[in-house]
């Protein structure tokens, strides 16, 4: 059961595809980096070899199973890094531009050594870091708007009715 | 058998002309999946085929296994006429509005 901690887990995370379920062994933020362009099939790519084709299996024999690997791929990202796989995908996307991966790297922050959440985390701290209020927020609301066809998952839980004062306020408009 | 398909798409596999029906979206997704996840070459080719024989008249069904049968037609001329056939499916789609087959291709996730 995924929880805010889950960011800093190393344990194996588990993905269900058409009733077969596989297991992802811990990987580092640099597996899952360089394996982004492959968003619909991370499950499988992160999965060890024997789930793999157990996994290919799956999508060979089922209708469906292909758009339920890429749901589940979508959901250990979210899980891994305690955050909407979008925001996690643009913050992993920045991760490897030059100047933000050299902060990174010059911090000290190795992508080897350490887990896709707390990679995520560090490139957040280093997007909003010296940000006042009002950059900061704008930072927030510019990383958490959804894809194209994903709006009906952006619910983050707040009044409708705060968030509209709030961007009005972050706007100048309120 | 169902009812007739009503379009039809003309492909030269390896110096012959067949006939097949266009490839449904969900089929095509399933193969580019394969393909994506680094599946085995064995599991791309089932289903390759398993997408093919759907698309395919019986008469040419048997044609076309028995000319990957004795390797006249080989992995990479059966993946050479999907990937023709998928996008003579999508242009069409395009033009007509008729079969829908989105983008197997992830919507971008930008940088910030």
């Amino acid at each position: 059961m995924p929880s805010e901690y889950s960011v800093l887990s190393r344990r194996p995370l588990t993905v269900t595809v058409a009733d077969v379920r596989a297991e992802i062994p811990y990987r580092p933020a640099a597996v899952w980096v360089e394996n982004l362009d492959r968003l619909n099939v991370l499950a499988a790519v992160l999965a060890t070899p024997e789930h793999r084709e157990v996994l290919a299996d799956a999508v060979l024999a089922y209708p469906g199973a292909a758009a339920r690997l890429r749901e589940e791929s979508l959901r250990i990202l979210a899980e891994a890094t305690g955050m909407k796989w979008w925001e996690a995908g643009r913050l992993i996307s920045t991760s490897v531009g030059a100047e933000v991966l050299g902060r990174l790297v010059l911090a000290g922050a190795d992508p080897w050594n350490r887990s896709i959440g707390e990679w995520t985390a560090a490139v957040f701290a280093l997007c909003v870091k010296g940000q006042d209020e009002k950059g900061r927020m704008r930072f927030e609301f510019s990383l958490s708007l959804p894809p194209p066809g994903y709006e009906d998952e952006w619910d983050d839980g707040e009044d409708p009715d705060v968030v509209a004062g709030q961007l009005a306020q972050m706007l100048g408009t309120g | 058998m169902g009812d007739e398909p009503s379009k039809y798409f003309t492909i030269q596999v390896k110096g012959e002309a067949m006939r097949f029906t266009p490839i449904p979206d969900d089929e095509a997704k399933m193969v580019a999946t394969l393909v994506a996840m680094d599946a085995g070459q064995n599991k791309i080719f089932k289903g390759l085929m398993a997408v093919l024989r759907r698309a395919s008249s019986e008469e040419q069904w048997e044609r076309l296994s028995d000319r990957v049968v004795s390797l006249d037609v080989r992995l990479e001329d059966i993946m050479n006429v999907f990937k023709r056939l998928t996008e003579r499916t999508r242009k069409d789609a395009e033009t007509t509005g008729g079969l829908d087959v989105a983008s197997t291709e992830l919507s971008p996730v930008d940088a910030e």
